[in-house]
């Protein structure tokens, strides 16, 4: 919008008027004139006459142009936002400070934290007497960015608040924060509405997975105003990456932290190793030069049985909030698996327990997991409370009775982990093992239909497609180098209809699911359309069916709070109960030893309890002070009376690229400012008003231009200037040529 | 008018203050600086002369003798044979007047008259032709106050009119000279310059001595219009509507190449070519021209 500081200036465009009533006046002036002989007057004077008629008319707009753009510029244009006061309305901004992990950089002028903070400062500063300021910190948290001014109000309330900020080992969020900002700024009325970024735009702190909401036009002035370093240099730890879901007395444990280094280490980074608080091993590594990650192993065997704790660290460099990074485990001396052999063999090799036998002891110390196994006849008498996990290997059917024991024992926290082979009924197992009848909608999480493929021939049906790396038993399977699921085929599967409640974990390469699983109370059933043996596949003969099956057997018997032990900051840590049971009394101490709220969570993913406040990275203690009475003849094992939980950042935190990075190679544009705000603009789709500060500290003055908009009085003056260079040298052309008396001497003699 | 209209009486006067010699330069340039044949029957005394042997004894002045017993002869001024045309154009630009006093054809026929009346004093037969687009008057060289006056009447009759197509006419009257003669040419010469001074050399392929006068208004020398116009040829009657400043330079290098044209021209013919402005008085004009003349016919013998 194109509005005049003063307007009063422009009744000088009348001025422009002037060399056109001159010249209009001097054309009028036609006098006839009759001379001796025109015999002189030939085409070259009616060429020349033409051209100059151009020339003339050419100097005449140029005159009028000098008048017209010095009264424009004596009024002072400015080019405003759409809808935007230019002087004297009120404005309400929102700052929106990235107080992320990664802005904890320092280098030589301090903390980016800092500087921005400090551009934040001068933002207030630049406000005026009835302008209104909000506060939204861009850190990921879990109930959505952190307002500390929620709504736009006086702005020495916002400047306590920043002083009162910190920046947090968090991950960022601020497309979360902008939309958030976009709220606060659009509840309040004010001339100028305008969003304030102060952040170092780092890549991934930016979904643009999922598409920020489009808009359509809107006057909010978005401003990123960016702190970064100059040339980032970090190494740092993104992730734990483990051997065995469930750590065992005596037997090594490996640990690998995926270390991420950007920049030069001519020194090397220097690696430890801290175990229930001690310092059990240091490394001094040097970064692989071409990809800039480092992934030592470092084994550890546990001693004793229980939970321990520890943390991989590295030497401190400018980002010391990515250099260390924690882990719990409950380590167990011994699991008790209980197997139903549905397809039992006098010769060991047809036996169905056969290969899961010999997977699960691998390494000969059977120390690890103790499987026990009976007939299906017998599982109505075991003492099913004893194990956590049972599994039905290839059970034809069992009675209704044993049915129902079993239900009550996943339901009260026990695992079920089912094989199905050529012994299984489908029909029975549809009726009584799944349906809307029974408890949770049966123990399955898929009804059988068919069987699909040949189990007698040779031909293989299908070999094993996607895999949920996602989840914590199959995550180490997305790395070829752990195991490979490539060379698995399948001669016939159990063609399944998954359950609405039930997650498929591995699907067949035509996509048809393979094995899932569902939550069932406080426990779950993972179902494998497959028997365990080679009756219809060459899995067990396979060297990934021995991680395979130990990861799940490992995963379904630790308790479900230990099922995923790493979670980062600001996420909820969700404590699992059953609905409708009496809920535990649990407290919660943060890694500085505090107390941590316990809120409520979800029911509806079984989650009534959550510890939201996980912004300290470390390890968390959650302790039962009053375990609930535990029911008559329940399989259910109540949480431990103390368990642990690592808490660490986001591994993207320590990633230091930046979007002006990212748009400088993605956007062509004449400068790198305008390929960034270009960029910025695809990430704020339908809104037109986003402009980039390369340098927080200029933030207050660009949004002081950008608020008065851009001016053009100093152009045009600079067009002014040149007319009036030119208009001299054109009226010269014009007239000297054709006007001017020819100098002494040239006349004619 | 009077017959002494175009008579300038100061200029007559500082004309007879010129010396005798330079009448006879006049004559001399105008004649080839031939003496007449009939010499010693004019009857203007010029003066005494010692008598020598061979000398016709009829010519002794007795008079003189019997005061200072010594034969003189007298010696008078001849009569010469000259026989001159006054060619004035009469066309319709003889008659423009830009701010001046006088038309270029009413400054034509001062200059005309003038050299008339020099000429009859020295008893030479002056002719007058006025010609447009065609002849208009022929008044063939005569002596005489008749005939002076005769010339004078058919100047003051004289008026501007007519497109001129003078190299045409100049051929024809050049055809229509009979015996070789001093040629006088007033006049602007507004018609291709080529053509003119191809006209001009007609004459002195006939023998004819030429005397051009380049009669000029000064605003076709200068062009000083600025206004923007409609421009009407005075002859033609042809408008062109034009911003005369825009052009001022383009028709003053037109001019410049016609000028220099017939100047080149004329000065390859021996054609005595003289540029006259309507604003110089005449009278000073011819004087300065005679006086110029008379140097140049001393230096050169």
């Amino acid at each position: 919008m194109l509005t005049f500081l003063t307007p009063l200036f422009l009744a000088g465009l009348a001025a422009a008027a002037i060399p056109l009533l001159i010249h209009l006046t001097r054309s009028r002036r036609v006098k006839k004139i009759t001379f001796s002989s025109t015999q002189f007057f030939g085409e070259d004077f009616l060429r020349s006459r033409r051209m100059s008629r151009v020339k003339e008319w050419l100097l005449l707009l140029a005159r009028m142009a000098l008048f017209a753009i010095l009264a424009l510029a004596l009024a002072r244009p400015v080019l405003l936002p759409q809808n935007r006061a230019a002087h004297g309305g009120r404005r309400a901004i929102v700052i929106v400070l990235d107080d992320s992990a990664s802005m904890s950089y320092r280098d030589g002028n301090g903390s980016l934290f800092d500087r921005a903070r400090s551009a934040a400062h001068a933002l207030l500063d630049s406000l005026r007497p009835g302008d209104r300021a909000a506060l939204v910190l861009a850190g990921r948290r879990a109930d959505g960015p952190l307002t500390p001014v929620s709504t736009p109000g006086n702005p020495e309330v916002v400047r306590r608040a920043l002083d009162a900020t910190a920046f947090a080992t968090l991950g960022t969020d601020l497309a979360g924060a902008v939309a958030r900002a976009e709220q606060i700024v659009a509840a309040g009325a004010a001339d100028s509405r305008e969003i304030h970024i102060l952040s170092d735009l780092q890549d991934s702190g930016w979904d643009t997975a999922t598409p920020f909401p489009a808009a359509r036009g809107g006057d909010v002035l978005y401003q990123f105003a960016q702190v970064r370093p100059v040339h980032a240099e970090n190494a740092g730890i993104v992730a734990l990456q483990y051997a065995n879901a469930l750590p065992m007395v005596g037997l090594p444990y490996a640990i690998r932290p995926l270390i991420r280094c950007a920049g030069a280490a001519p020194g090397g980074i220097e690696v430890s190793l801290f175990v229930d608080g001690e310092k059990v091993t240091q490394r001094r590594l040097m970064p692989d030069v071409r990809s800039g990650t480092l992934a030592p192993v470092f084994l550890h065997t546990f001693t004793t049985p229980g939970w321990h704790s520890g943390w991989v660290e590295l030497s401190p460099d400018n980002l010391d909030a990515d250099n260390r990074r924690w882990f719990a485990f409950e380590v167990r001396a011994a699991l008790p698996v209980l197997a139903v052999n549905g397809a039992p063999s006098a010769v060991r090799r047809l036996d169905e327990l056969f290969y899961m036998r010999a997977a699960l002891d691998a390494g000969g110390t059977n120390r690890g997991v103790r499987l026990d196994s009976l007939r299906p006849e017998a599982l109505g008498s075991a003492r099913l409370e004893d194990y956590p996990v049972a599994i039905l290997a290839n059970v034809a059917q069992l009675d209704e009775a044993v049915v129902q024991r079993l239900e009550g024992w996943v339901d009260s926290g026990g695992s079920l982990l089912v094989f199905a082979g050529d012994r299984v009924q489908g029909a029975w197992y549809a009726d009584r093992l799944s349906g809307a009848a029974r408890l949770h909608g049966g123990l399955l999480p898929a009804r059988l239909l068919e069987v699909a493929g040949h189990p007698g021939a040779d031909a293989t049906t299908a070999s094993i497609g996607a895999c949920d790396i996602g989840h914590p038993a199959l995550a180490p399977f997305d790395d070829p180098r752990f195991a490979s699921l490539g060379g698995v085929t399948f001669t016939a599967f159990w063609r399944v209809e998954p359950a609405p409640d039930a997650s498929i974990l591995m699907r067949t390469d035509s996509g048809l699911p393979l094995c899932l699983e569902k939550p069932f109370g406080r426990g779950r059933v993972m179902l494998f359309a497959a028997p365990c043996d080679r009756d219809w596949s060459n899995f067990p003969v396979r060297a990934a069916y021995v991680p395979w099956i130990q990861r799940l057997v490992a995963y379904l018997a630790q308790d479900r709070i230990a099922a995923q032990p790493f979670f980062a900051t600001g996420a909820r840590i969700p404590i699992p109960a059953a609905a409708g049971a009496a809920l535990p009394e649990i407290h919660v101490r943060k890694p500085d030893g505090t107390p941590a709220g316990v809120l409520p969570g979800s029911i509806a993913d079984s989650t009534p309890l959550v510890v939201a406040d996980t912004v300290q990275p470390g390890v968390y203690i959650l302790s039962l002070s009053s375990p609930p009475p535990q029911p008559a003849a329940s399989a259910y094992r109540p949480p431990p009376s103390v368990a642990l939980c690592a808490v660490n950042l986001e591994g993207c935190e320590s990633n230091l690229r930046y979007l002006d990075e990212v748009f400088a190679g993605s956007q062509h544009s004449a400068s790198l400012e305008k390929s960034v705000e270009k960029g910025l603009q695809e990430l704020l789709p339908g809104r037109p008003l986003v402009s980039f500060v390369a340098e927080a500290t200029q933030a207050a003055g660009a949004a002081l231009r950008a608020r008065q908009g851009r001016r053009l009085w100093d152009v045009l003056l600079i067009i002014v200037l040149a007319i009036a260079l030119i208009e001299p040298w054109l009226a010269n052309r014009v007239f000297a040529r054709h006007y001017a008396a020819p100098a002494p001497g040239k006349e004619p003699a | 008018m009077s017959s002494s209209h175009y008579l300038d009486p100061e200029a007559l006067g500082r004309l007879r203050n010129l010396s005798l010699a330079a009448r006879l330069v006049v004559e001399g340039y105008f004649s080839g600086l031939h003496k007449s044949p009939r010499h010693g029957f004019s009857v203007e005394f010029a003066e005494h002369r010692e008598y020598t042997p061979g000398v016709d004894p009829r010519h002794i002045d007795w008079r003189v003798f019997g005061r200072q017993d010594k034969l003189y002869v007298k010696q008078y001024e001849e009569e010469t044979s000259l026989r001159a045309w006054l060619v004035v154009d009469k066309s319709a630009s003889m008659g423009y007047r830009h701010l001046g006093a006088m038309t270029k054809l009413e400054y034509a026929c001062y200059l005309a008259a003038s050299l008339a009346y020099l000429m009859r004093t020295q008893q030479d037969a002056v002719g007058l032709i006025t010609c447009d687009t065609v002849v208009a008057a022929n008044l063939p060289p005569r002596q005489g106050p008749m005939h002076f006056a005769a010339l004078i009447e058919q100047l003051e009759n004289a008026r501007p009119g007519g497109e001129t197509s003078l190299a045409k006419v100049l051929d024809e009257i050049a055809e229509q000279i009979p015996r070789r003669s001093l040629v006088i040419v007033l006049s602007d010469l507004f018609d291709d310059a080529g053509r003119v001074v191809q006209a001009l050399k007609h004459f002195r392929h006939r023998k004819h001595e030429v005397i051009v006068f380049h009669i000029l208004d000064p605003a076709e020398r200068s062009f000083p219009f600025e206004d923007i116009s409609a421009i009407e040829d005075m002859e033609s009657g042809r408008v062109v509507h034009s911003d005369p400043q825009a052009f001022r330079r383009a028709y003053l290098n037109s001019m410049k190449s016609f000028l220099e044209v017939l100047r080149n021209g004329c000065g390859e013919a021996a054609i005595d070519y003289v540029a006259a402005e309507t604003n110089t008085p005449f009278a000073g004009f011819l004087t300065s021209y005679l006086a110029r003349r008379s140097q140049f016919n001393k230096a050169t013998g």
